[in-house]
């Protein structure tokens, strides 16, 4: 009976973690109970349940960017200007934009699965990226400092202890469409190359 | 060119009792779990939840990493996690840290209070 309930504790744990840890949790429960006491390990498998979350899942930020784009349609209209120019001016001058592009981002040599998404509206830029960790869990991060000025592209993001300054460009068409560029960070250094995930909307 | 590690510090007390139960040998997550409770003379409880949810935290951060089982006879479901040279350079220099802080106390409590 503890077994299952703590089963369904471990369960209700984000999908990643999950995979990667809820037969070992298990096995755990099953060697510590005598000793730790069951109330000790739900109260702990109750701790673990909400630090993984609200502070490791990033749910809450993709919930709270999702409320505040809904908030701005509603307060700015739908409408998004429609202007056909040179190639990048239309980002530039379209009231709304949003671009997607996945790819990988190394890291001391190693590649880890990375997407960008960035989003205008009115005046203002906003963009998230998304990270797949070595243990196969997506961690989603804020982008702030978003300075496009197209083909260049620059913005920070804070990952964990580190603040990341990402410098990129715009690859032409002809060369694949792609944004490259490096990223610094006080302790790690790399690139990113990214290919367009579906053709950006303005 | 040294590395910084700055951003690492200072450790939480569950990240510190597992990388120091892991600087001697490779363990699997009760072993872990045991070691920080004879370490610290059964004062300090590691549950399963904060211990994976660390472990987690340590390998997206590259300090600790997985490795291969032992041997056919283990339980299946025991992994085996190492200490990297990331991880043991985060560990001295968190060692470094409170040799600096304990000093500094008792330097501070060796000297005469003064009447207030």
């Amino acid at each position: 009976m503890t077994r299952a309930l703590y089963r369904c504790l471990v369960q209700m744990h984000p999908a990643a973690f999950r995979r990667q840890f809820a037969g070992e949790m298990l096995w755990i429960f099953e060697e510590a109970s005598a000793s730790q006491g069951m109330l000790a390990l739900f109260l702990d498998g109750l701790l673990s349940l909400a630090r993984q979350w609200l502070l490791r899942s990033g749910s809450w930020k993709i919930a709270l960017a999702i409320v505040g784009g809904l908030l701005e349609i509603t307060a700015g209209g739908l409408g998004g200007a429609m202007v056909s120019r040179a190639q990048f001016v239309p980002l530039l001058a379209a009231s709304q934009f949003t671009g997607h592009w996945a790819g990988t981002m190394r890291v001391h040599g190693m590649p880890e699965p990375m997407e960008l998404i960035l989003a205008k509206s009115g005046a203002t830029w906003t963009g998230l990226v998304r990270l797949q960790t070595r243990s196969g869990s997506t961690n989603v991060f804020t982008i702030t400092g978003i300075a496009p000025e197209w083909p260049s592209l620059s913005f920070r993001v804070k990952i964990d202890y580190a603040v990341f300054s990402f410098q990129g460009r715009l690859v032409p068409r002809s060369q694949g469409s792609r944004l490259q560029g490096t990223f610094e960070a006080n302790r790690a250094r790399g690139n990113w190359e990214l290919a367009k995930r579906e053709k950006p909307k303005y | 060119m040294p590395e910084d590690l700055s951003p690492f510090l200072p450790l939480s007390p569950a990240v510190l009792h597992i990388l120091l139960a892991l600087a001697g040998e490779d363990r699997h997550g009760y072993g872990i779990m045991q070691e920080v409770a004879r370490q610290s003379e059964g004062k300090y409880k590691l549950g399963p939840g904060t211990l994976y949810d660390n472990l987690e935290k340590l390998m997206n951060q590259a300090i600790v990493e997985e490795v291969a089982h032992r041997s056919a006879q283990d339980d299946p479901r025991r992994r085996y996690y190492h200490l990297t040279r990331l991880g043991r350079n985060v560990l001295s220099a968190e060692v470094t840290r409170l040799e600096q802080v304990v000093r500094e106390a008792r330097g501070r409590l060796r000297a005469p209070r003064r009447a207030t």
